[in-house]
């Protein structure tokens, strides 16, 4: 072997080592920027993949009438789902799920075939069928229990109650209202998790529970709730109206003890409403002219002002003329002289006016406002409207407009401002604050809602006008009595606006009326909308209320008038 | 046998080796500390390992010029395991590549390798001043062709390659002329829509996703995951048995052919050096007893091993820095294997024969 041969060889052995030391500077190079220069950029994908934040819902809370019977609670049910990518045998799976998840084979893989980490594949299957999938084992297959909301009672108070979406978002009524309350507030499980979203128990984690949801105690009697609806659908059928409404009240707090509208819907099924403006519940969301009813509180006011008496008297020319307008009676007769007791009983439009006109627009609206009309109840249901009231000033505001608001036309009022303004009549002249929910549960602290009364007019005044009240039910809506007992009310007839006036064909007929007339336990609305037998609240409305009425003093225990006097005599 | 010649074996290279080896084992036991079903590997790389070390005294023992005369037989045993392969073989990931001789499956393909640097050196020594005589240079590629065209079909594209570049770092020592280094290159690049359409669907979609990993998320999923597995581990790593990337199963195959992305993770920048620094000793070591072989025969073996501990080393660790495609190559003495192991540790013992018998002989 030749000198020139090995120089050769040393040569070559240092070009391999060159190579080779410049491959290792190039792999450093790599290594110097991947973790060095460019490292937070990979801290930050690493921390996305595995420091994740598992969201724990918390439980919604349950919904329950005054007695504690159950009227929306929690179920579970299981939605199935996929993650493809881990899932070997598209086939092997399809075949065992697609006879209890009832799905297509086919369909089943294809979805499972995707190379997608995740695929819902059924949702809210009974825990049946999700204990059955659970059970094999798959690996790909998540089960997992969610909670959806139940009504047991079906429609039962739907309006009051209103409904939970699948995304668990309460809509209407107390559910609505109330949502933050009863949704409660997320926990968070921060910690690692593996590719497969499961949190390692050694990881480093921070768990915050989620607040459940608080549950609600309403005021609702479910036994009152069901008599009430049942008597309303028949009322409806009976006298052919679209649509109708009943709250029942205890005038002396306010709480509601039953709250009914026609037609309804089960909010188990809400999804199945085609004409969402069902969900609108008629008693706080809607407004009407209350007509005649509103007398009562034209009465109120002028009595408590002291510019009558119930004898005050007052010669009914069958018409009278405010502000250029000319107002007549509903039978367009005139009754020559009368007292104001007549006014209520004969329902007079001509006494009424004169007395609010008597009054004076500042007085009149001041006793309206009083009354809370114009104003939401803050009753707690959702999708409250506050009616509507014109008062001096407004450009609307027109001087016949006090006559005419005096028997309750020319103003939008909610059926519940209407029965909770009559329950100060009832009350001792204290207006109460209307409310649903008697006890808001959270975890183990219990609060009770405290009954808010305000002073509408004088006690003198109430149990005057309770007795002229009386004295309509005595002598003119005969239909609404129910012997051995007193009942104060009045009814109303309120012709339904339309644009450029009032259609001829169809009404509104109400009745509100408390019993027993001395000691009120009880304050019934009634509100039937377009009768087509009897346009008369008389004699639609008032019939309504009496057989609600004869329940009510059955369901609270309220013996007729004498059996009790006797009893607080003894 | 003469005592003496035992102190010119390469105690360096050996002590760098079983640190190599002592580190691989340590990071598959991090590697696969949480992975049900994987927990023995590290046990039983330590095994092969002790095997495979009492194999390099063994070896050394033996002057490497005794093979030169069996060299043919050595060609056909090479043939012959690679064959057996197709009839007996057992499939790992879609790849026909071990054969059950005994009680480990052992791959002919790594053992293919040492034997065909038996081969080649002894062609390349023989026809040394011929070497750039064409049928010369033909003959030596086919000797190398034929049973790559074997490892190839199993398909281990990878292997094959490894033994495409040992031929080429050995006719090159053995004094290939550069030019001829420039037309392969040219008949290589000419080549490139002929080797496009004939390899397989797989090896095809490798390329392309190292080309551009957005073409198909799921299979650059763990170079994505090595990405971040090294790139989060920094200067000084995660720690030892922490990185969580390994730790929680993001990154795939962790144990062979991404365990360097286990070492960027856990070990850091400092780890992957100390890593780049045992190889070069080793490397260093062997491209030493090349330069002192008493013979051609000998030093062509050396610059063999050599050749295929750095040429795995660099694109196994290309492929976890993302400079290379996927090919399974795997890291010498550090990924998890027996028969890469064992045949490395081979070579070693080979390379230790040629080191104590080199040519300056020292009294």
């Amino acid at each position: 072997m030749s000198v020139e041969v090995e120089e050769k060889h040393r040569w070559r052995l240092f070009l391999l080592s060159a190579v080779m030391i410049g491959f290792v500077l190039v792999l450093i190079g790599q290594l110097v920027r991947w973790q060095i220069v460019e490292r937070e950029r990979f801290l930050a994908m690493a921390a996305a993949e595995h420091q994740g934040a598992r969201i724990v819902a918390p439980r919604r809370g349950t919904i329950v009438d005054r007695n504690g019977r159950p009227l929306a609670m929690n179920v579970v049910a299981y939605d199935v789902s996929a993650a493809p990518n881990l899932i070997a045998d598209p086939y092997q799976a399809a075949d065992r799920l697609w006879p209890v998840l009832n799905r297509p084979r086919d369909e089943l893989i294809s979805l499972l075939s995707q190379d997608v980490p995740y695929v819902p594949l059924a949702r809210s299957v009974p825990m049946s069928v999700g204990a059955t999938i659970g059970g094999w084992g798959l690996s790909g297959i998540t089960v997992e229990p969610s909670p959806h909301r139940f009504y047991p009672e079906g429609s039962l108070a739907a309006h009051a109650l209103g409904f939970v979406n699948a995304a668990g978002q309460g809509f209407y009524g107390v559910e609505g209202f109330y949502n933050d309350l009863l949704e409660g507030e997320e926990g968070v499980l921060h910690g690692e998790h593996d590719p497969w979203g499961e949190i390692i128990p050694i990881g480093e984690s921070q768990w915050q529970p989620p607040r459940e949801g608080r549950s609600l105690v309403l005021t609702l009697d479910r036994n009152i709730q069901f008599m009430v609806e049942q008597e309303l659908a028949a009322a409806i059928e009976r006298y052919q109206a679209q649509s109708g409404t009943v709250i029942v009240m205890d005038p002396n707090t306010g709480a509601i003890l039953a709250m009914a509208s026609y037609p309804t819907y089960n909010p188990n099924t809400y999804y199945q409403v085609e004409d969402e403006r069902l969900f609108t519940d008629p008693a706080v969301g809607d407004h009407y002219e209350p007509g005649s009813v509103f007398k009562v509180i034209t009465m109120a006011a002028a009595l408590d002002a002291g510019i009558i008496t119930p004898d005050t008297p007052f010669y009914d020319s069958g018409s009278i003329e405010v502000g250029g307008r000319v107002i007549q009676n509903w039978d367009r007769s005139g009754r020559g002289n009368v007292t104001m007791t007549d006014v209520l009983v004969f329902s007079l439009n001509t006494g009424a006016a004169h007395v609010s006109t008597s009054l004076g627009a500042e007085r009149f609206y001041a006793y309206v406002r009083r009354f809370g009309f114009g104003l939401k109840t803050e009753v707690e249901l959702a999708g409250e409207v506050p009616g509507v009231v014109r008062v001096p000033g407004d450009p609307e505001w027109h001087e016949s407009d006090l006559g005419t608001n005096a028997f309750g036309q020319g103003l939008a009022v909610t059926p519940l401002q209407m029965i909770t303004a009559v329950s100060a009549v009832a009350n001792h002249g204290l207006l109460p604050r209307p409310y649903i929910v008697a006890q808001i549960i959270d975890q183990e602290q219990v609060i009770s809602t405290r009954p808010y009364l305000q002073q509408a007019i004088s006690p003198e005044v109430a149990k005057e006008l309770t007795e002229m009240m009386v004295a309509v039910v005595e002598r003119s809506a005969k239909l609404a009595a129910v012997p051995g007992y007193r009942i104060a009310g009045k009814t109303g007839t309120a012709q339904m606006p339309i644009p450029g006036g009032y259609d001829p064909n169809s009404t509104i007929a109400s009745f509100v009326g408390f019993a027993p007339a001395d000691e009120p336990r009880f304050i019934v609305l009634v509100k039937i909308v377009k009768p087509t037998v009897s346009p008369w609240g008389t004699e639609v409305a008032a019939p309504v209320f009496k057989r609600i009425a004869e329940q009510l003093f059955l369901m609270m225990n309220i013996p007729p008038d004498n059996v009790r006097q006797q009893a607080m005599v003894e | 046998m003469n005592r003496k010649i035992w102190r010119r074996f390469d105690f360096v290279l050996l002590a760098a080796t079983i640190l190599l080896i002592i580190f691989g084992v340590a990071m598959i036991y991090s590697a696969t500390i949480n992975t049900p079903g994987l927990e023995g590997l590290a046990t039983r790389q330590a095994i092969y390992a002790v095997g495979g070390l009492l194999l390099i005294p063994l070896l050394a023992a033996i002057d490497y010029r005794f093979y030169e005369h069996f060299t043919k037989l050595i060609y056909v045993i090479t043939l012959l395991l690679l064959g057996m392969v197709f009839i007996l073989g057992r499939t790992a990931f879609g790849a026909q590549r071990s054969v059950s001789l005994g009680l480990f499956p052992i791959q002919p393909s790594e053992l293919a390798k040492i034997l065909l640097i038996l081969v080649l050196a002894k062609f390349l020594a023989t026809y040394e001043e011929q070497i750039n005589r064409p049928h010369i240079l033909i003959l030596s590629f086919l000797l190398m062709a034929i049973p790559a065209l074997l490892i190839y079909m199993q398909p281990d594209l990878g292997t094959a390659l490894v033994l495409l570049v040992v031929w080429l770092a050995m006719t090159l020592m053995a004094g290939l002329h550069l030019r001829y280094l420039v037309l392969l290159g040219l008949a290589g690049g000419l080549s490139t829509p002929v080797f496009w359409l004939s390899i397989h669907d797989y090896m095809r979609r490798r390329l392309l996703i190292f080309l551009n990993p957005a073409l198909d998320p799921e299979a650059s999923y763990n170079i994505g995951q090595a990405l971040i597995s090294i790139g989060s581990g920094g200067i000084l790593g995660k720690e030892f048995a922490s990185g969580s990337q390994s730790q929680l199963h993001f990154l795939r195959v962790r144990h062979t052919d991404f365990i360097f992305s286990v070492i960027g993770e856990e070990m850091g920048l400092v780890g992957a050096l100390l890593l780049f620094a045992l190889l070069i000793i080793v490397l260093m070591r062997i491209i030493r007893v090349a330069q002192l072989a008493r013979d051609t025969y000998g030093r062509l073996i050396a610059c063999g091993v050599a050749t295929i501990i750095f040429f795995q080393s660099m694109v196994n660790i290309g492929m976890n820095l993302n400079l290379l495609p996927v090919t399974g190559i795997p890291l010498p003495f550090i990924s998890q294997g027996g028969s890469s192991l064992v045949t490395l540790l081979i070579g070693e013992g080979l390379v230790q024969s040629v080191i104590m018998r080199h040519r300056k002989i020292e009294f």
